[in-house]
């Protein structure tokens, strides 16, 4: 390609496929569709594919626009895209996110069959969660179907998804972190030997992860013959081949051991008394609709019932939190809801999401994500102050660069879910007041209210960045 | 692991090649394809008749809400 891949305005994550590329400019982010991929894209278009996968919400829409493209003598169009205000990676979903992803994928996959074509990659990166549902976000991803060929993106489909979510399923939900080592999805290998022996005896594990492993393991060091490259699968197969891995996909189950959806979280209501939380409550929503933001982060946000009175606001509201759990309990809450605003994720404040891939530049960084118009950070203090040690300073710094306006609670040392973190150590935390906490965040955000709670040793503030 | 057939099979305008679609991947989903493509016909066409003597349409499938007698 004699393109410059290492244009600024060219994204980081767009170099692989030589049908085009995403590119910024003045803040918008636009797609070149390049001459090699005509055929394809006018078929995407004229097939009428791309209005029904819009239609059905499984395909991001975009305008042809007329501007100047970023690689002249490559372009054949330049498209734009709707913007998304936040992209996820398949990292931060809960199992029943990822397994919809996936879902998401095969009824795409399925719709271009019906009009002669077919996705020529399966990655979970190009799904991305809009309005509460998984949406494909790379037009150019079809080709144009030529019976007797094999898929050419099945391994690519069973490491990105099927590996992931059999792992979480059968050997532990935080297999999916094996997503933030291995760029281009789980080695099938890997995969193979994590799982238990049972998942060897189900048709759908047995052979597109377990056997599909063991091939990939003879031929490592093979090439293949011209006869065997010559041999054809005729389209039921390849139908039969889909219906297969969405039955695979669609069977695999999760719940965390021992627990009832309905009384799993119970938010963290009970650390309050009725009063208390419903004041908090009151405050939270009297913040939010003073402040009115697009975007609000929750950085704490359990099972998402403070994060959806940001999203009832209409602001898109990324809920994050460290348990998959509640994560997962917040997506099924919020997934029937029409166009939800509500985005739950699992993140680790400790260890937020860092830069991923070639040169750092494919997966953004959390910080690189930010800034939210505004921050919640409810009952969480303690558990970043305390817990992991994170003098009162460095947390006012931190939130400064993840937001503009933060609503935040003050959990004071004899609470007793502070008590509950100091009962098996010692209390080295001296600076651990409520002086020092507005002196620390004082230095970098402007304190715009402080409001007790009723019934309760907690202050609520809402502050400014500075 | 490399594809080396691809490039004298692809014609020119054939951009999907950039993935690697693996010798072993390729192999065993020939196998894998033949093997519930048979399933998967004889799962259409049962459906098909059992439609007839019900004389209800198949059912449409629609994401997550079907049950796949798979794996």
């Amino acid at each position: 390609m004699t393109a410059n891949p290492n244009s600024d305005r060219r994204l980081g994550a767009s170099f692989r496929d030589p049908s085009g590329f995403l590119f910024a400019r003045d803040g918008t982010l636009y797609r070149q569709v390049n001459h090699i991929y005509r055929q394809h894209y006018d078929q995407l278009m004229a097939s009428k594919l791309y209005a029904r996968l819009v239609s059905a919400g499984l395909l991001i829409p975009h305008e042809e626009v007329d501007i100047a493209p970023d690689e002249p003598e490559l372009a054949y169009r330049v498209i734009k895209p709707s913007q998304l205000k936040f992209i996820s990676y398949p990292y931060e979903w809960s199992f029943s996110q990822l397994q919809d992803a996936a879902l998401a994928t095969i009824a795409v996959q399925k719709l271009a069959l019906e009009t002669g074509m077919v996705l020529k990659d399966a990655s979970a990166y190009n799904i991305q969660f809009h309005q509460g549902k998984p949406v494909l976000i790379d037009t150019l991803s079809f080709e144009i179907y030529r019976e007797g060929e094999p898929w050419v993106a099945y391994r690519q489909y069973c490491q990105h998804f099927l590996a992931p979510l059999a792992l979480m399923a059968y050997t532990d939900v935080r297999l999916s972190q094996l997503l933030r080592v291995y760029i281009d999805g789980i080695p099938l290998d890997l995969a193979s030997r994590l799982l238990p022996r049972r998942t060897r005896y189900g048709l759908g594990l047995a052979t597109h992860i377990h056997l599909h492993a063991a091939a990939q393991k003879r031929y490592a060091d093979k090439v293949v013959s011209k006869e065997q490259a010559a041999r054809r699968m005729s389209k039921l197969s390849f139908m039969g081949l889909m219906d297969s891995l969405e039955g695979t996909t669609r069977k695999l189950n999760w719940k965390p051991a021992g627990t009832e959806w309905g009384d799993y979280y119970i938010a963290s209501a009970s650390h309050y008394s009725a009063t208390a939380f419903e004041h908090k409550k009151q405050v939270v929503n009297q913040f939010l609709q003073r402040i009115q933001p697009a975007v609000t982060w929750d950085l704490g946000a359990n099972t998402g019932e403070f994060s959806q009175l940001a999203a009832n606001l209409g602001s898109l509201t990324i809920a994050f939190d460290i348990d998959p759990a509640a994560v997962e309990q917040n997506y099924l809450i919020s997934k029937p809801k029409k166009d939800t605003r509500m985005l739950p994720l699992v993140m680790d404040f400790t260890n937020p999401s860092p830069s991923l891939g070639w040169h750092n530049r494919e997966r953004h960084a959390l910080l690189e994500r930010a800034p939210a118009d505004a921050l919640l950070a409810l009952a969480l203090i303690h558990h970043l102050a305390i817990s992991n040690n994170v003098p009162l300073p460095l947390l006012a710094d931190y939130l400064h660069d993840l937001g503009h306006w933060l609503i935040i609670e003050w959990v004071p040392k004899d609470d007793t879910q502070v008590q509950k973190l100091l009962a098996s150590r010692l209390d080295i935390f001296t600076g651990y007041h409520q002086e020092g906490f507005e002196a620390a965040f004082g230095d970098y955000f402007a304190l715009h209210e402080k409001i007790p709670l009723r019934d309760s040793d907690r202050v609520m503030y809402l502050m400014e960045k500075k | 692991m490399h594809f080396q057939f691809i490039d004298f099979l692809a014609p020119v305008l054939r951009p999907q090649a950039y993935l690697d679609p693996g010798s072993g991947s390729f192999l065993i989903q020939l196998l894998i394809a033949g093997l519930v493509g048979a399933g998967f016909i004889i799962k259409a066409y049962w459906k098909k008749i059992k439609a007839f003597f019900t004389r209800t349409k198949p059912a449409e499938e629609t994401p997550k809400d079907d049950s796949q007698p798979q794996q």
